[in-house]
């Protein structure tokens, strides 16, 4: 086998990917953020195991821990119920805890956007090791693909153009770690890669993640040219 | 003329936060909801540090306080 598959098969494989990746999982799919839960590898193992803990009390148990903890943070609700004293118009009372009284204006309108498209899907977070192996199939798969291809090869660079433009041996090198360490403080910073704005966050039509792939795509084509007008 | 600070309504969060279906659920949770995911969000212990990418406890309450499994007996 030689060449590239049809953009189309690529294409249908990541709809496959990323609709699999919410139906199975329920939460949508992006690859930076898995990569940081390696990162982050002794706390996330922390909060799996305390995930399992709180996963072996029964509904009610976790309700009367949340009810303890609710008297504690915000007192005894008033009267009316804490939902009549959220929506009053004047500033009220709320509780006698240890928690900050929020002005009234502060609260939002009833009927938020926070219900919206989640209340019958709860999340479901990912064991670190069902990510480890997500990672692992990464590279696998490209290997796997990559020899079907026939074009199995270890290299340090990434092309000959990439060679002509930024060096080669250390040189080069410096250059692949830098591109790394830019990209790994952009994702952080927008708050995903190109996968997770891209694939999943435009999929939703999130404003924010139409910005920053309009932004990926804008960059690179730049880039792109700027590089192609090199090389001419 | 008063200026206003734009933010969002409610946390983006939500959708991925483990505690925030059970918020939804119980009457008496929804003191959470509407102070925290609908309202002083940026002030979440669990959107701080989902916001910072790092790992979210379970456990953790928007107030920074882990749940105390102890009022249980367990």
């Amino acid at each position: 086998m030689s060449g590239y598959l049809p953009w189309y098969a690529g294409a249908a494989a990541l709809a496959l990917v990323a609709v699999g990746s919410c139906i199975v999982a329920r939460r949508p799919l992006g690859v930076s953020g898995i990569l940081s839960r390696m990162v982050n590898l002794r706390a996330e193992l922390e909060a799996d195991r305390a995930r399992a803990a709180s996963a072996r009390l029964s509904e009610a148990e976790l309700e009367r821990a949340l009810l303890a903890a609710t008297l504690e943070a915000f007192g005894p609700p008033p009267p009316a119920g804490w939902a009549a004293a959220a929506t009053a118009s004047a500033a009220p009372a709320l509780g006698c805890g240890s928690e900050v009284l929020l002005p009234a204006a502060a609260l939002p309108a009833r009927g938020g956007r926070a219900c919206k498209g989640t209340c019958a899907s709860p999340a479901v977070r990912p064991s670190v090791a069902a990510h480890a192996l997500f990672l692992a199939g990464i590279v696998v798969g490209g290997f796997v693909a990559a020899v079907l291809r026939g074009g199995f090869h270890l290299t340090l660079d990434m092309g000959p153009d990439f060679g002509r433009l930024l060096g080669t041996g250390g040189r080069g090198l410096a250059f692949l770690a830098l591109g790394g360490f830019l990209a790994g403080m952009g994702v952080t910073i927008a708050g995903g890669c190109s996968t997770g704005h891209g694939l999943s966050g435009c999929s939703r039509l999130q404003p924010a993640s139409m910005v920053a792939t309009a932004t990926f795509l804008g960059a690179a084509m730049a880039v792109s040219l700027l590089l192609a007008g090199r090389l001419a | 003329m008063i200026a206003t600070a734009t933010r969002p309504a409610a946390c983006s969060h939500v959708a991925t936060c483990e505690l925030f279906p059970k918020f939804q659920r119980r009457a008496s949770l929804k003191v959470w909801q509407t102070f925290y995911c609908e309202g002083r969000f940026p002030n979440c212990a669990r959107y701080q540090l989902s916001l910072e990418g790092r790992p979210v406890p379970p456990n953790l309450l928007p107030n920074g306080r882990e749940l105390n499994l102890q009022v249980l007996g367990l």
